[in-house]
Formats: structure tokens, sequence, C-alpha cells
């Protein structure tokens, strides 16, 4: 029986639909009265980490090579008669598809015809058709993606970061895999990885825009395809607690030194992991934020200049504050932060920068509703993280105490277990 | 509803203000056309990035930062790009909705107070009767600006754009890169950026648009009152030339350590009709089921994107495609031997339909980001032509074959430009 509810957040007056659907699926839509566009994704719980599984259909655990879940995006697009953005271009909607470290998904936008669209999704991500031919034709495109990266020096920097945090996890493995690892895909791991992880019970539909609930539900009775639940099991590998390298060289074509500073920190449950990812934001802005004195010390010593971020990289099995930009000197810039961190562990926040800090959060988390693909992101965000709470960052961005932060602070912030990235200008 | 209203509010300064209630965000968006000179380039780029993030009552950059920070997380960001053969240097604030404040903050009026701010009071200094910027606080801003410059590198793809830019135009002021050369910026001193910055106020011509969920009269009256009285000299002319075709094709390869290599091809045509520039660039490469999409990426597997894009206004035509080494010269030769096809017309009307479908329903989403609706909204007034996104559709859905074909008879292989690795 389909379960239906509608979910409101009075701090911000929004408001959005959940529907558990008979087929397994999770559907989440948020009306965006007024707005042209409407905005469709169609998400799984498989990314570049979901290498070892197991369903109830196997016996154990079983491991296949990295890219997969990026190869198979590819290829789902190819349907045994058509291209699936020949169908969209009947519609006029703008089709895509990416693949990250922990999902898969398959989106839209359009302005006209949005159920023949929502049709195309939902009937081509259930179609897979693949042949070792077709298979093999994608290696090509695929190499060339991989080379492509290699060349970007923010790719690389971040990547050599996770090769020095993580010993075992495959986070540590670019998304598309390696020209090794694509060669050993065959029709029939693909075929193997999709019925795995392209279970309705693993994937979330969401959608934003001025649409039409009723009509979307009866597209999603007509096309849905029941299947059972196979409790699927993703597990990575055993990851020891310290760091695999704390400095990562590379030389490249850049004229100014890069950097990631990153620290190893324990994964979260998928119902911990928004908490802890606002707080950690949080502690990031007001540690060296363009408020705070670190940050002003830094860029007028010209340290660091205003390409400098940070951010909370997290997800299903790994956990790593970042900070990163262009510096001359990243070794300073670490030293510095630790200095701040040993600081801060003991003294804490200053409570004004604190209130200011959560105001800005409040202030971009309203800012991400401003469009359809945005809504539809969070939405997504919610329902592939297994709570389908899409104002969770909200409530915790504003319930956060200085207490919270300084555990944090201490938890998550281990000057001694952290890898410095640097990519250096190559000496002529 | 929505609500659009411009107004000239002084000597070559419009003003148009654009309220829908769906909106969240508020955008204020100031731009500012100039001359483009190999002289005035590292110049005016400066002072994009002195009025950036400080100003008199906000002289730091934690100061500036923690008024955002009050203001719910406000932004004020500027830029410089290119306006046909001008400069354009941009200064805007985006902000939360009034109503989302929870103290009943007036954020979109201070928001655009502190933007006037950044623009009429920035930090200075007098050093022997002169007014400049600080110098400490300019010899910073100089080598974020040098490390710009330098960092064009990091992006192979708009790296190989940018070096087919100079020989494109070669000797237009297009072909001037827009942050200027980087000797340009290391011999500028702040005196001259300051110079540069009441140039600017004084000569520029200057688009504000502001778009939100509503936007109070106290605000306009802000805005009106802080523009109108400016002291204002001679207003730039913005030239409206197309680039004129080389009369040989110029060619270009430069080596790097890259792995895959980038190949930039540029046609030229005097044909700058919006409808028939973006149908035809679409139809050829903008989208994925376009031809070069269709054959050289996934019937050849050539190259990793091939993609069409057009400077409208200059006559040129972009062909950009990320390739390996060994297959330059194969996806050369398809990428002209589909530009043929074109010119003979050999496209399907399917095609025409499906791309013509795809770009107009993309355009009528375009008021659906107060960004976006402001940038769209300057555009077309500093072209002296205003059409809406609805009226950009209706223009793509006249273009007829016949067009096309023109267009692409037009279209003259000027420059052709390639990024490789080294040679072994």
């Amino acid at each position: 029986m389909m379960k239906k509810e509608i979910i409101t957040n009075s701090r911000t007056g929004e408001k959005y639909t959940k529907i558990i659907h008979d087929s397994g699926l999770e559907i989440l839509i948020w009306k965006t009265k007024g707005y042209s566009v409407k905005h469709a994704i169609f998400g799984t719980r498989y990314g570049s980490v979901n290498t070892t599984f197991k369903t109830s259909d196997d016996p154990d655990f079983v491991t296949v090579p990295n890219g997969i879940a990026h190869y198979l995006e590819h290829k789902l697009f190819e349907n045994e008669d058509c291209d699936v953005f020949d169908l969209y271009a009947k519609t006029g909607a703008s089709g895509n598809a990416y693949t990250s470290f922990d999902r898969t998904c398959y989106l839209f936008s359009c302005t006209d015809n949005f159920i023949p669209s929502l049709r195309i999704l939902l009937d081509f991500v259930q179609k897979p058709y693949f042949t070792e031919e077709t298979v093999r034709k994608e290696q090509g495109i695929i190499g060339q993606e991989i080379r492509m990266y290699d060349d970007s020096p923010d790719w690389r920097v971040f990547f050599n970061l996770l090769e020095g945090i993580y010993h075992e996890n495959p986070v540590r493995i670019d998304i598309a895999g390696t020209q090794e690892s694509i060669a050993q895909i065959t029709a029939d791991l693909l075929y193997r990885c999709y019925y795995t992880f392209y279970n309705l019970h693993n994937m979330v539909l969401a959608i934003a825009g001025d649409v039409d609930e009723g009509e979307i539900l009866a597209a999603c009775d007509e096309l849905l395809k029941p299947c059972e639940n196979k409790n699927l099991i993703s597990i990575v590998p055993e990851e020891p607690d310290r760091v695999k390298d704390s400095y990562k060289e590379q030389r490249f074509e850049v004229a100014v030194p890069m950097f990631n500073l990153g620290f190893k920190s324990k994964p979260m449950s998928s119902e911990d992991i928004v908490r802890e990812t606002v707080m950690c934001n949080i502690v990031e802005e007001l540690l060296i934020g363009e408020t705070s004195e670190l940050y002003k010390k830094l860029y007028d010593e010209g340290t660091i200049n205003s390409s400098f971020y940070f951010e909370t990289f997290s997800g299903d099995g790994f956990f790593v504050p970042i900070f990163g930009g262009e510096s001359r000197d990243p070794e300073k810039v670490r030293s510095a932060l630790a200095e701040e961190i040993k600081m801060r562990s003991e003294k804490g926040f200053d409570a004004e920068t604190f209130e200011i800090s959560k105001k800005y959060y409040y202030g971009s988390l309203i800012k991400s509703l401003e469009s359809p693909e945005s809504v539809a992101s969070t939405l997504i965000n919610a329902g592939l993280r297994g709570t389908g709470d899409a104002f969770s960052v909200i409530e915790a961005a504003a319930n956060v105490t200085l207490d919270d932060l300084k555990n944090c602070l201490k938890t998550r912030f281990d000057t001694d277990n952290c890898t410095l990235s640097v990519i250096r200008p190559i000496e002529k | 509803m929505s609500d659009q209203r411009r107004t000239e509010i002084a000597k070559g300064i419009g003003m148009t203000v654009l309220t829908d209630p769906k909106f969240k965000t508020s955008s204020i968006v100031v731009n500012f056309v100039c001359k483009h000179s190999k002289e005035s380039a590292a110049a005016n780029a400066a002072v994009a990035f002195m009025i950036e993030n400080t100003c008199k009552s906000c002289p730091t950059v934690t100061d500036f930062s923690k008024r955002l920070g009050m203001l719910y997380g406000a932004s004020v960001n500027t830029g410089i790009c290119r306006y046909i053969d001008s400069a354009q240097l941009t200064a805007a604030a985006s902000c939360i909705a009034d109503k989302y404040a929870l103290n009943g903050e007036d954020i979109t009026y201070e928001t655009a107070k502190l933007l006037t701010e950044c623009i009429f009071e920035p930090v200075t200094e007098v050093v022997n009767g002169e007014e400049m910027f600080p110098e400490k606080q300019f010899a910073l801003k100089k080598q974020e600006l040098i490390d710009s410059i330098d960092a064009d590198i990091n992006e192979k793809r708009t790296y190989a754009l940018k070096n087919a830019g100079r020989i494109i135009y070669e000797n237009e002021p297009s072909g001037i890169p827009i942050k200027g050369e980087r000797s340009d910026a290391m011999a500028l001193t702040s005196a001259e950026a300051y110079r540069a910055y009441k140039n600017i106020l004084k000569t520029a011509r200057i688009e504000i648009v502001l778009v939100g969920n509503s936007i109070s009269d106290k605000c306009i009256e802000l805005m009106t009152e802080r523009f109108s009285n400016m002291e204002r000299g001679n207003i730039h002319e913005i030239i409206k030339n197309t680039s004129p075709a080389k009369p040989e094709t110029a060619e270009k390869t430069e080596r790097l350590e890259v792995a895959q290599s980038k190949m930039v091809m540029a046609y030229k045509t005097d044909i700058t009709d919006y409808g028939v520039s973006r149908l035809f660039s679409a139809i050829l490469g903008g989208t994925a089921f376009s031809m070069l999409f269709k054959t050289v990426r996934e019937k050849l597997s050539l190259c990793y994107y091939c993609s069409a894009s057009t400077n409208r206004k200059k006559g040129v035509l972009y062909i950009d495609s990320g390739v390996e080494s060994e297959n330059i010269e194969p996806a050369r030769a398809e990428i002209m031997r589909q530009v043929g096809l074109a010119v003979n017309g050999e496209f399907s009307d399917d095609l025409i339909e499906k791309t013509k479908l795809l770009l107009t329903c993309a355009s009528k989403s375009g008021f659906d980001s107060p960004r976006f609706a402001a940038d769209w909204i300057a555009d077309r007034y500093l072209d002296d032509e205003y059409f809406s996104p609805e009226e950009a559709a209706e223009k793509i859905n006249a273009v007829t074959r016949e067009q096309l074909c023109e267009y692409a008879r037009s279209l003259k292989l000027d420059t052709v430009y390639v990024l490789t690795g080294k040679e072994e």
C-alpha cells in the first residue's frame, strides 16, 4: 500500500511530499509554484566506492573492478533501438547524468512536456541493454575522459589527497576507474551490477517544479516495475585509523602551487552524517572563514588568496574535512591551521562569530531553494541518505551549540592524522 | 505576476527593476562597459579586484565578511569580461529575500547599500596630494591579478580558447586578454589603478538591474540617488564590428605537458542574427544529438568532447575539442566534413525541429533565476535591442532551413589552434 506524507518546515514555511510507492521506490515531490523549469532526478545508491557487495541471492560478498558504476551510467543512455538523447529531443528536455563516490543520478530539466520526459527517464533507467560490442566501444570514450581529468590539477590535488589519506577505501580511486580496471569490464559484469544496485528499493525519484502530483504518480504506477527487496549490503574494506601518507606531491603545468589539506575522520552512519557534516562546516568557517582572524592574517601576508576554500567531504564510508586553494607556502597554511586548532580546542570559539556563522549558513540554505534544480538536488540528497528529510540540514544548523563545535573540533580535526597534498609547478 | 520597468536615470545609465513573488533571493547587478585596450586592460581588471571585498566602512576583508554574514550570507562579487570589443566590469550583490529574515532586517536594502559603498567608497589614501588605493592592499590585489592571469594554464580547455583568441582576433581589442598581459599587470601602480577606477565611473556605459521578490522604493531611491549624482564625461561608445576573416587560415600548435590535446577551430561570418547563429551552432555541435557529437564523438570516438559555440556579435563560430594527439588530423578532417555537409544543407528537418524545441524550452526558463534575468536584461539593453526570453524563442523558431544554409555558406575557416603534448 502506497504511503504518503507531507513534510513541512516551520522555519522556512516550505513543504514537500514524500511517497513510498508500491514498487518500493521513494518519491519526493516539491512544488515550486511560478517557476518555468521542472527538474527530475532518478538516483541509485551506487557510486564508485560500492565495489564489494552481496544481496540475499548471493552466498558471499563479491568484489568487482573499479569504475563500473560510472561505466553503467554511460551505457544506460543507449537503448536497444535508439539513443536516449534522441528521445529527450522530441520533448525538448535537457537530459544528463552523473556518477559520484556513492551515487549515480539520471536527470532532466524541461519547461514543457514534463510527463512525457518523466516517462522517458523512468523507462530507460529500468531498461538496460548491453552487448560485448557496445561495452568494448565505450572503453575508448571513457579512457579519453580519464585522460582529460589527468590534465586537471584541481582533480589531481584532490585524488592525491585521498590516496594519501586512505589505504584501502575505494574512494581513493578515480570515479571513472583506471585504464586497467575498465579493460576488465564485460556486459555480464554490467548486468550483474545493474540488477544489484538498480533495484527500486535502493533508488529515489526527486522532482521539483510547478508540477501535478497526480499526473506524476499515474506515470509511476504505469512504468515502475515492482521488484523484490534483495537486502543489498555494500561494504568498504577494513581501513586503518591513521592516514597512509602525511604528504603527497606532484609536478604539473600550473603557475602557483595548489594544495589540499585533509583530516582523516571516522565515517558516520546515514542518520548522523548530516549533523556531523553541518558541524564540521561551521567549525571550518570559524577556524579560517573570511570572518576569522587566521584568514585575515594569512590573506594579508599573501600566504593564501581568494581561491582559498574549505568543505566537508563525507559520504558512505568516508569523512574528511578539507582545506584547499593556491598558496606559495602550503606547509605554512598547515602549521598555522594546526596552531589554531590547538588553541581553539582549549579556548573554544567566539560567541559573536558563531552567531554570524549560523546566520550565514541559514542564508546559504535559503539560497539553495531558489531554483528547481537545486531543490531537486536537496531532495535527492535527503532521499539517498536514507532519511528523506530535506530540512535536516537547516534544523541541524539552527540547533548546533558552541559545545557541539568544541567536541567536533577535538574529534574530527586531528592534526597528527592529516595529509597535505601539493601540486607544484614543473621546474623549467 | 512579474513586473519589469526600466528608466534612464542619468547620462548613459539605465536601471531596470524586475520583481516576481516567486523569487527567494534578490540580485543587484551593476555593469560598467568601458574601453578595452592593451593600455587599459590590466588596470581595469585591477579595479575589479580592488572594489570587491572592502570599502571605507569595512576596510578589511574580515570586517566586510562579518557584515555580509549579518546579512545572512549575502555576497558581493566583481568580475571582468568582454562585451564585443569593450570590457565589461560587473559588480553584483545577492541576498535572501526580506521575508526570510529572522529578525525583520531590511536585507535587500542593506545589501544594495553595501554594494554602492564598494563602488563609490573604496578604501583610499592620499600620497603627495594624489588619491590612490592603499599601497599595501594594492600590492596584495595586484599579486592576485597576476596569479589569476598565470592560473589560466590550470584549465587546459580555457587556456586553449584564450590563446586561440589572440590569433582569431589579431589586431582587434578582442585579441587582447581581458585581464591584460602579465607584464602590464606587473608594471601597474596603485595610482594608475585608481585613475582607471575614476575613469570607469566617469565614462562607462552603465546598466543597473535589480531583480527580486520585492524591491522596495527605498532601495530604488538609494541606487538612483547614488548613480545620478556622479560626475560624467564622454560616455564610452560600444562599437559593434564583426571580426574580419583572414585571407589564409592561421595555424598554430603549442606544446605543453598535457595528456589530452585540445583543438580550437574558428570560422568567421558576417551574419550576426540571434536566431540563426544560435540555432546553427546548436545543430552543428551544441547538443547531445548534434552533428559533431553524433559523428566525431559517438560514431568515430575521435574526441571526448567536440562542441560548437558562437561569439555572435563578433561573427565567430568556435569548434573546440578534447582529442587524443594521434586523432588530431582525423578529427579536423571530420569536423570540416561536417561543416561541408551543413553548407550543402545535408541535415534533416527532424534535427532542425528537435534543436529548435530544445533551445526554445531552454529560453523559456530564463527568468527562473534572478541573476540570469539580471544578466539577460543588461545584455539586451547594452545591445540597444531588448527582447524577452520568450521573444528569443520566437526568433529561433522563425529560422528557416535556407537561412541556416546561408549561414553555413558564409563561414570561412579563419584559425586552427592546437595545444598538444611535448614531443618524446
